[in-house]
């Protein structure tokens, strides 16, 4: 018996390992499927950010680059404003495959998350507020 | 409920788990049922004083029990404490499901003729905190 701390994911997308590249990097694209607009500053050190519109009004999420190996890894993470706690790590990690890409996801550090994660409720909440009536899809143990 | 006592109350708990050695101290107890320090001491690498120590800051974060027991204290498992942690983490689990489905629709949007080949999941996603013992 363990106590994990990560989120992990594997999907196949049926195109080439560039083409997933753009997407989870390049600022328009990101906003097409991550949240409603993106900025990003590509490089180690750099900001990340997603805006998604709601019925109360823009919410907003930050995080600092950590990792860009174009084509085969990248790697953010989640910190609400310069100076405070970071929090987990998002890496995605391309791979090619017979059908097209093999892309990694894995969220991790949620068992260290320092105390004071408490403090970023807004970011948390904004999560949350995401999931609208997906929540319960792997809540079954 | 409350999403502020949600966050609250994992908060406590995130705390208590941020250290690995309290980590093994609570899965110890979830193996072993009610145990005391000394029982646990002799599966752990640190001294007996340590593992009292960790064991007060799990009882204060909800997720064991202590109960006295003539000289000695005995700690348990309080069933069901993860699961805010668990459900919490669960559902920035199902979030990636609906951001990466919406990820493979941007990549096909822009490449058609490759719609039939389907997503896959890897089936081995950690969503839990914790194996919960029991039925």
């Amino acid at each position: 018996m363990d106590v994990p701390d990560s989120i992990e994911r594997e999907v196949i997308l049926p195109v080439p390992p560039a083409r997933v590249w753009a997407a989870l990097t390049q600022a328009d694209q990101l906003g097409a499927w991550f949240g409603t607009q993106a900025s990003i500053d590509l490089r180690p050190g750099g900001e990340i950010v997603f805006t998604w519109d709601r019925s109360t009004g823009p919410r907003t999420s930050r995080g600092v680059i950590e990792t860009v190996e174009p084509m085969q890894r990248f790697a953010f993470r989640w910190q609400a404003n310069p100076g405070e706690p970071p929090m987990t790590r998002v890496e995605f990690t391309l791979e090619p495959h017979v059908e097209g890409t093999r892309l990694f996801l894995v969220e991790s550090g949620f068992a260290s998350l320092p105390p004071e994660w408490r403090t970023h409720e807004s970011h948390v909440e904004g999560w949350q507020r995401e999931l609208g009536d997906l929540a319960q899809y792997l809540a079954a143990p | 409920m409350n999403q502020a006592v949600i966050h609250e109350a994992s908060g406590a708990v995130f705390a208590a788990l941020a250290d690995p050695t309290r980590r093994r101290v609570l899965r110890l107890v979830a193996e072993r049922g009610p145990a005391s320090a000394t029982l646990l001491e002799h599966d752990l690498p640190v001294t007996r004083q340590a593992i009292v120590k960790h064991l007060v800051v799990l009882n204060r974060a909800g997720l064991v029990s202590a109960q006295r027991a003539g000289q000695e204290v005995r700690y348990a498992l309080v069933p069901g404490s993860l699961e805010e942690v668990s459900d919490w983490i669960a559902e920035i689990g199902s979030h990636w499901d609906e951001r990466l489905a919406r990820l493979r629709q941007v990549v096909l949007d822009q490449n058609p003729a490759a719609q039939d080949l389907s997503i896959t999941d890897s089936g081995h996603s950690r969503a839990t905190f914790w194996q919960r013992p029991g039925p």
